[in-house]
């Protein structure tokens, strides 16, 4: 489905809005919904049941050796805080693979 | 008069009045009328009251505005313990009818003076029947209030409104609820890979540390994204 929208400047731009039968095949649509949808609701200013930040660091970096009980189980899932770290997280993880895959370390 | 908790009181004062507030962009009053309106969503009265949780407003505070008439004490003190009394109530009236604990301070001064009022014209009565006298002019208020409510238009909708003006203290308990409910009785090997793709690792990622394949984690997951769907109120068809 394509929408068309005029911006204030009388611009034409084309918007694409995209389905959930547009979606990937890793569902990146739906995922980015629940992201947003967990930053708008779930706000935990004081952090409550937050895993420390070394063990968020270790699920960006290293997922495989972090489990459920180290995330407080499905805490993630209803903490904004806890998802707006891990999306810095991830975004500066990366930024540092891109950098590596631009400069290899000399061998 | 009492000084202490001027500040407090008096913000509930003005209020009432139709001072240009940047948090009233959302609505507007059809009737133009001098009659004192309801003032929704007053940013700096209602985020400071809410910020002290709603303390107990002492019946000092309460009155301070009121001048009891000469010879006539005893008023004083039996409206101070019927406001001990039914305050909370008046909390709770205030909560469930307008949504904002902080108006029960507004309608409660409008109450008292109208009970000050009607207690001086007749003989001494004791507290209960203050109390009594005081709830009815306070629901009085309440249904004013109410009535006001209707002469509002609003303009746009709730998603037009910052999230900050959003002060509602049920909502992230709700919504907690609801992504808890969806994920009750989820496997922890969907639990995980649920949260690993959440963390933006992609469906091959996820098989891969879960040691399966990616068709067969998203199948398991399936039931999981399609309620989740249903949870974000998007049609899978896009409609």
């Amino acid at each position: 489905m394509i929408v068309v929208a005029v911006d204030p400047i009388g611009k034409a731009a084309v918007v694409e809005h995209r389905s959930f039968s547009n979606d990937d095949e890793n569902d990146t649509l739906l995922f980015e919904k629940l992201q947003e949808h967990i930053l708008a609701h779930y706000p935990n200013p004081d952090r409550i049941g937050c895993p420390d930040p070394a063990t968020l660091k270790k699920f960006a970096d290293t997922p495989r050796d972090v489990g459920l009980s180290d995330l407080n189980d499905l805490h993630i899932f209803k903490c904004a805080e806890c998802t707006r770290a891990l999306m810095e997280l991830r975004q500066k993880r990366e930024q540092a693979k891109e950098q590596e895959d631009l400069h290899p370390p000399a061998s | 008069m009492h000084l202490e908790g001027f500040e407090r009181i008096s913000l509930g004062r003005k209020a009432r009045e139709p001072t240009p507030c940047a948090n009233l962009v959302y609505c507007a009053f059809t009737n133009l009328t001098p009659t004192p309106p309801l003032v929704v969503g007053c940013g700096r009265q209602k985020s400071q009251l809410w910020d002290e949780r709603m303390p107990f407003f002492s019946p000092s505070e309460l009155c301070w505005n009121v001048r009891f008439p000469p010879g006539q004490e005893w008023i004083e003190t039996t409206l101070q313990a019927a406001i001990k009394t039914i305050w909370r109530r008046a909390q709770s009236t205030a909560r469930s009818h307008f949504g904002d604990e902080s108006l029960a301070v507004e309608m409660m001064e409008v109450a008292i003076e109208k009970t000050v009022s009607s207690l001086s014209k007749g003989s001494p009565a004791d507290s209960s029947e203050a109390s009594l006298l005081l709830l009815r002019f306070y629901a009085q208020e309440a249904r004013r209030r109410r009535n006001a409510n209707r002469r509002l238009v609003f303009l746009g909708s709730s998603a037009e409104l910052p999230l900050a003006a959003v002060q509602n203290p049920f909502l992230p308990v709700d919504s907690a609820l609801d992504l808890e409910v969806i994920l009750h009785d989820t496997p922890p090997g969907v639990r995980l890979a649920l949260l690993l793709r959440h963390s933006r690792a992609r469906w091959t990622e996820v098989a891969e540390i879960l040691g399966t394949s990616a068709a067969s984690i998203r199948i398991r997951c399936k039931r999981e994204l399609k309620k989740i769907r249903q949870r974000l109120e998007i049609d899978e068809n896009g409609t």
